[in-house]
């Protein structure tokens, strides 16, 4: 009995956080603090039709992983060097290694380098962007909770770990159909 | 749960006055793993749909779901023996707790500025969450080469069948 209200509680606390951050715009109060931004919109990711380039851009990007694998000390400029490859415009899987390589970029740099990790993937991953229904989203946004945390900037980091959740819900939806 | 578990937890219902738990209860204090996290992620998200504040609830009706709340928390006080509650009903404590949950958005979630302890304790307790999804969706350190990988298996792949 006891057990279960505990664990009741632990829920209303969740549910009570996650209703306080969803849905909210981020709004600037009197004394200038931010209130957590909860904000995801989201999109199915469409296979596309096979290219050279696409091929070519896979396959430079699963290099770059695998030497990283290979040299932890470079992870992070390995990382960094295939995050700037261009990638074809008709590639739809792009977004997806993109997100893998910035959510793995910023998990190297933390903790030391949290602001460099918070600044590489708030532009990766804003409120305002539609992020494909993927694990790579969720991951990349709780990176970002992480790193947001790491520096302090706990609205950011409960509203983004918020995102993260509602973006996993969906993923497992998408599982169970 | 283990069969001692079970009996323990008979016997302290039994203690308060308590009808004996029924398989559902029992289903959701022992959830674990995936129905752990299946069982926060629907409170979160009924939680979500619910509105930030409501304008209509006035001063009087938000002391009065305080009291609610303080009242549902106090049923961990010992009943006397002879009193006989209704027969419980599946989902109960959930439903309660979820009506709670509300409640308490209501009067203690308000716009604007707040002290930076209730953010920090709210991120932590999402962070731990937010973690074990992850895990749960298989995500882990190291696991990007791999994905990498099969993802260009499957494009070389595609890219001879339509050759």
């Amino acid at each position: 009995m006891k057990r279960a209200f505990t664990r009741l509680l632990a829920g209303l606390v969740l549910a009570g956080s996650l209703a306080g951050v969803a849905g909210c715009e981020t709004q600037r109060g009197p004394g200038d603090e931010a209130v957590p931004d909860a904000r995801l919109e989201t999109h199915a990711v469409l296979e596309s039709t096979p290219t050279a380039e696409g091929l070519e851009y896979i396959r430079q990007v699963a290099d770059a992983h695998q030497r990283a694998d290979d040299n932890p000390d470079k992870a992070a400029e390995i990382l960094r060097e295939a995050l700037a490859i261009t990638a074809p415009e008709d590639l739809g899987e792009a977004e997806i290694l993109r997100l893998e390589l910035a959510a793995r970029l910023g998990e190297t740099l933390l903790p030391e380098r949290a602001r460099e990790a918070r600044e590489l993937l708030t532009e990766m991953v804003p409120p305002e962007k539609s992020l494909p229904i993927d694990r790579a989203s969720a991951h990349a946004l709780v990176v970002l909770g992480d790193a947001a945390l790491a520096e302090g900037d706990d609205a950011l980091a409960a509203g983004t770990f918020a995102r993260s959740i509602r973006m996993m819900s969906l993923l497992r939806q998408e599982l169970k159909q | 749960m283990s069969d001692l578990d079970q009996d323990r937890l008979k016997q302290e219902l039994q203690t308060l006055g308590e009808d004996a738990p029924t398989q559902d209860e029992l289903t959701l204090a022992t959830a674990d793993g995936d129905d752990a996290v299946d069982v926060a992620v629907v409170a979160a998200l009924v939680g979500i749909s619910e509105p930030l504040e409501n304008a209509e609830l006035s001063e009087m009706s938000q002391a009065r779901a305080w009291r609610k709340v303080e009242g549902r928390l106090g049923l961990q006080a010992p009943r006397p023996a002879a009193a006989q509650s209704a027969r419980r009903r599946p989902w109960a404590m959930v439903a309660v707790g979820l009506a709670a949950a509300a409640a308490v958005t209501f009067i203690i979630v308000r716009p604007g500025p707040q002290p930076d302890g209730e953010h920090h304790e709210m991120a932590i307790a999402l962070q731990t969450q937010a973690r074990q999804g992850l895990s749960t969706l298989g995500v882990e350190p190291g696991g990007e080469s791999a994905r990498a990988q099969q993802m260009l298996a499957d494009y070389e792949a595609r890219m001879e069948g339509a050759g």
